[in-house]
């Protein structure tokens, strides 16, 4: 190889570098990232599905529950422990929507019900990582009426 | 080969940063597209689709056109062609390079053009557009690049790249005729539900190509030493001709059903078009008028200023057909029977300035690297047979008598 | 070793490949799917159509517009060529697209019809949207599914009844009174009548027909033989007429004249 010192010395600082963030977090840990804040009077309620599951995948569940409401016209969510839910985003005025008698059975799903807090709880690990979800361009997160 | 693109003259790297500035303003004023909206435009809920489309539909039309100079070589072994075809096919990919851009210039949400291949449907011809566009242009990367490549070691084209070529003919027709479907399948616009509009677009096409080969052409036998062959001019100026006289007739044919039919749906369209558009449209029609004349003229056709105008003539008078002429009288009267005018904003303008400057950017890159190839090969001249291709001798069946 | 530069970068091109495979695939996966279809609220045996009285309307009234507007978070935009309508009204002409005929009732002349989008049994909007971003849903209302739409505007070129708008810029601020119980839109997707169906899941009247107070409007379900829309078509089956119904729409509105 012609050069062999300086590409050898230049692949190696570009593989430092490029893995420096693992190497930082190694060291010095996850510190400051931020924990999502749970309100007090939320503390006992169980989410719809696992926290570790729900930390990697709320992203793929909220496409899947915006595509089976708005194209399926389908609110019900059956969760992993057999609970159904009634699909939602922002959180309702009032709960009387569920007793209609088809919705026997069915909770109460919309998130910002349970995590009200947008700014402690959803926005605090999307403002650390850097990502922009654009779904309060268009729903409200002012809790009202239904959704 | 890449590397030619790298070492030019002053005049070579004078215009791409001439164009350089065209893109900057564009993109810039993109930019501000993007976060306040597609509102900056001159489009409304009227007149729904205007300058980029406009630039879209033509330019199709003119990646199309290279199939003009690829047929009568690969299928026909018409000699003089023999040293273009390179040159169409790139063009051909500096045109759907632009196509593309203006498609998703013109998208109000260019961030989920994505969901065009997450959710394809195949009912939809903007769908298809997408598919054929994307082909035509691998095609002509791969083709353009792999020949010329074998053209600098001195290699004959493998089979399997001839049958790509073949393959790129009836798909060159095909991405003019879908994008052509895109306007005359819709019932809510009687102007363009016409089955001739796909018949329309190729003729319009095929002229408007080759007369930017032609003024092409001509620059490059100005600027470099490439010297592209009479033969072969005058052959592109015959195409143009020929195609020219064919749009003109489908004007007619179309003049004639709306008129003599007399169905308002089509008659408000069409006198939309000649009176409300008059002062665009009539230009056209007389340049047509005159590039026919003047391309049928052998003093003006053999002639470099002569034909160079016959053939900024009918891009210019393609340009406005294809674009003003195609989309204002579709949208306008509206579905409410309403009058309703467009004119692009300023803004609109830049960026569609900009994206040309994109695609002449990658049409003199890419020609650049060819026509360096060719001067490597010292191709830069025609040959003799190129030049006169007829003059073949053509073996007698009845033996002629000695002469004494 | 021995590589020249064609084959380094050919080996580079397939390993770029080989690392972005997993990436893409996981991207494109579907999220865990869910077996809805027991739970769907709504099914084909529903066939929702409107009925227009144009002659129980009031002369310049705009009720419906009104409350089809305030409802929805339909923004008011300053320039008129990209306004947004759910719900406007027309005249004769302008509604079904030909001449009114000679010998029309003195009060239907000069009149303005109310004209929305059709929900068309066979819509032009669903068949050339690129994304299915509109879409027909199974009780035969033509929803948008705003989250997928990329604003192409194919959909506002193929209606023949202009029932469609772009939003142009940022609606938000254009919004009067913001309705905090439906979402608003972001700029760059196309918007249209969606028949109310936030509020019929909820057993609700679309709000248009709740507004009118003279009754001009009925709405309802043509495969019930029982229900008002039903009867009022049965009754005045030679009255009634679809706009454009040449384009083979198939619209679901009808205007009883």
């Amino acid at each position: 190889m012609y050069d062999a010192g300086k590409i050898i010395t230049g692949v190696v600082i570009a593989l430092l570098l490029l893995a420096f963030p693992i190497i930082y977090t190694v060291a010095y840990g996850n510190g400051d990232a931020p924990t999502p804040v749970i309100l007090p009077e939320y503390e006992n309620e169980t989410c719809i599905e696992s926290v570790e599951s729900m930390r990697e995948d709320h992203m793929k569940l909220l496409d899947s529950w915006r595509d089976t409401v708005v194209r399926d016209a389908n609110r019900i969510y059956e969760a992993s422990d057999g609970t159904k839910y009634y699909m939602g985003l922002s959180a309702p005025a009032n709960f009387t929507f569920l007793d209609e008698p088809h919705l026997e059975g069915v909770e109460a799903g919309a998130c910002l019900i349970c995590h009200p807090n947008k700014s402690d709880f959803c926005d605090s690990c999307h403002d650390y990582s850097g990502i922009n979800p654009s779904c309060w361009n268009c729903h409200i997160e002012t809790v009202q009426g239904d959704e | 080969m890449f590397d030619r693109a790298l070492k030019g003259s002053r005049l070579y790297y004078g215009w791409l940063g001439f164009l350089g500035i065209f893109i900057l303003i564009g993109v810039i004023l993109y930019l501000r597209q993007y976060f306040v909206g597609l509102g900056i435009t001159g489009m409304g809920n009227d007149v729904s689709w205007g300058l980029y489309l406009m630039n879209f539909t033509f330019l199709v039309g003119v990646a199309a056109s290279a199939v003009m100079v690829v047929l009568p070589y690969y299928l026909h072994h018409y000699t003089p062609f023999h040293r273009l075809t390179t040159f169409g096919e790139f063009l051909g990919i500096a045109a759907i390079s632009m196509c593309i851009l203006f498609v998703v210039a013109d998208l109000g949400r260019p961030d989920r053009v994505f969901n065009l291949f997450l959710h394809p449907t195949p009912n939809s011809i903007l769908f298809w557009d997408i598919v054929v566009l994307s082909g035509y242009f691998l095609i002509n990367c791969v083709v353009g690049y792999l020949v010329l490549d074998a053209k600098r070691k001195g290699d004959e084209p493998s089979r399997w790249l001839k049958g790509l070529i073949y393959i790129s003919i009836p798909w060159a027709i095909s991405i003019h005729t879908v994008t052509a479907f895109i306007y005359s399948g819709m019932a809510a616009r009687p102007f363009w539900l016409t089955a001739l509009m796909a018949p329309r677009f190729l003729a319009s096409a095929f002229c408007a190509g080759p007369a930017l080969l032609i003024m092409a052409f001509f620059i490059v036998r100005r600027f470099t030493s490439f010297n592209p062959g009479n033969e072969a001019i005058q052959k592109l100026a015959q195409i143009t001709l020929y195609a020219t006289i064919v749009t003109v007739f489908f004007f007619i044919v179309e003049t004639f059903t709306v008129l003599y039919s007399d169905m308002p749906e089509h008659t408000v369209h069409y006198w939309y078009l000649v009176s409300e558009l008059k002062g665009w449209m009539w230009p056209a029609f007389i340049g047509w008028i005159v590039a026919i004349v003047m391309l049928l003229t052998p003093s003006i056709r053999n002639s470099n200023k002569g034909l160079f105008i016959a053939a900024a003539i009918v891009f210019g008078s393609m340009w406005i057909d294809k674009g003003l002429g195609l989309f204002l009288p579709g949208f306008s009267p509206n579905q409410f029977g309403e009058q309703v005018s467009y004119a692009p904003t300023i803004s609109e303008w830049f960026i569609s300035f900009g994206i040309w400057a994109i695609g002449l950017s990658v049409m003199t890159i890419l020609w650049k690297i060819g026509l360096s190839v060719m001067h490597e090969l010292g191709e830069d001249e025609p040959e003799e047979h190129e030049e006169h291709p007829y003059r073949v001798e053509i073996p007698s069946l009845v033996p002629v008598p000695e002469e004494e | 070793m021995e590589i020249d530069r064609r084959n380094f970068l050919k080996l580079a091109g397939l390993v770029g490949v080989g690392i972005a495979a997993k990436p893409i695939i996981n991207v494109l996966s579907p999220a865990h799917a869910q077996d809805s279809n027991h739970n769907e609220e709504v099914s084909s045996d529903t066939h929702y159509a409107m009925i227009v009285q144009p002659k129980l309307c009031e002369e310049d009234c705009t009720d419906c517009i009104e409350a089809c507007h305030r409802v929805h978070n339909v923004p008011e935009i300053d320039v008129e060529r990209q306004r947004i309508k759910w719900i406007r009204k027309a005249g004769f002409e302008g509604a079904f697209g030909e001449e009114p005929p000679e010998f029309l009732e003195d009060e239907l002349h000069g009149f303005e019809y109310l004209v929305l989008c059709n929900h068309c049994s066979s819509p032009p909007c669903v068949r050339v949207c690129p994304t299915k971003a509109t879409f027909k849903r199974k009780d035969g209302i033509v929803l948008m599914d705003y989250h997928r739409c990329i604003g192409c505007r194919f959909c506002i070129s193929a209606c023949p009844y202009g029932a469609r708008s772009l939003n142009w810029k940022n609606p938000v601020p254009y919004i009067k009174d913001i309705n905090q119980n439906f979402p608003t839109r972001t700029r760059g997707v196309v918007e249209k009548c969606n028949f109310c169906a936030e509020r019929l899941a909820k057993g609700q009247q679309p709000a248009c027909v709740e507004a009118c107070s003279k009754k001009a409007l009925v709405f309802g379900d043509l495969n019930d033989k029982e229900s008002e829309v039903s009867q009022l078509l049965r009754s005045n089956s030679s009255n009634w007429r679809v706009r454009k119904p040449i384009a083979g729409t198939e619209p679901n509105v009808y205007y009883i004249m």
